[in-house]
């Protein structure tokens, strides 16, 4: 399965409406360290609240910092993957690592 | 009574359809030279009619046919492309790059030694913990550079008890890579 088509606000706003990461300051671009039990577990890039189309190699480096399938990733910016569901898949999968 | 045999079998004859009743011919043997050459020209007219018709019917056809094979090479061309492009596609998919970064355009940080980098297009189970893109090569590494120090400092930040293993192991990776200007003097 592929990533869909997403704009870059949308995976922003998923991503900091549902993810909340903690963003450190002083960064060029901006990024989010996801913390799981006080643990950094993943540190993304937050992308820019533009209305293009987000380009599918970077939609996939951000779906793999967050370490979820392009499946996943979609549900997650359609909105049907809420934030709790996200650190349940999260938590399950840096266990595996 | 044998005459009216004779006419009526003489009309069965001219006429297959027996359609005819009235008896207009004189002799009452068969259909008069004016009756035979105007069933002649009918018959010539539709004589005609029949060979336009077939003529254009062939002409049809033979459109048809050019059409239908046009159709097909058309298809078989439309088949080729398809697989050009795929195999291209393929092509561009394994093409790398191979690089060198000398530098971090930074006034802050720079690197312990050139980095080798690979430039190429990722496929799905490929990936990069370190991303830069851009729309020429040089956008795409400055990009990286910028995604270098900022993972740099990001990880850098965090003690390395609240990193989880494999964050631990990228700060180890970047600290090898990196070190801030200032630090040697």
């Amino acid at each position: 399965m592929k990533i869909n088509d997403f704009t870059e606000k949308q995976i922003r706003e998923a991503i900091i409406g549902k993810i909340k990461p903690l963003v450190p300051t002083g960064c060029k671009h901006q990024k989010g360290v996801v913390y799981l039990e006080g643990m950094a577990v993943a540190t993304i890039t937050i992308p820019n609240s533009h209305k293009r189309v987000m380009h599918h190699n970077k939609s996939k480096h951000i779906a793999a910092a967050l370490k979820l399938e392009c499946r996943e990733f979609n549900d997650l910016v359609k909105c049907t993957l809420t934030g709790p569901k996200y650190y349940k898949i999260l938590k399950t999968k840096i266990a595996n690592e | 009574m044998e005459r009216k045999k004779e006419i009526k079998g003489g009309r069965l004859e001219a006429s297959p359809s027996g359609s005819h009743t009235g008896a207009s011919t004189g002799t009452g043997v068969g259909p008069s030279t004016r009756e035979k050459s105007v069933k002649s020209l009918k018959n010539t007219k539709s004589l005609k009619v029949k060979i336009a018709k077939t003529s254009n019917s062939h002409a049809l056809n033979d459109n048809m046919e050019q059409s239908g094979s046009t159709a097909k090479e058309l298809s078989l061309l439309k088949n080729e492309i398809k697989d050009l492009k795929e195999r291209l596609k393929n092509l561009e998919e394994n093409l790398s790059v191979n690089t060198k970064i000398y530098d971090l355009a930074s006034d802050e940080y720079e690197l312990n030694f050139p980095v080798d980098i690979i430039l190429k297009n990722v496929s799905d189970d490929e990936v990069l913990e370190l991303y830069g893109e851009g729309n020429t090569e040089s956008g795409a590494i400055d990009e990286l550079k910028i995604e270098m120090i900022d993972i740099y400092g990001m990880l850098n930040d965090i003690p390395d008890s609240n990193l989880s293993k494999k964050l631990k192991s990228s700060k180890r990776i970047i600290n090898k890579l990196i070190k801030k200007k200032n630090e040697n003097k």
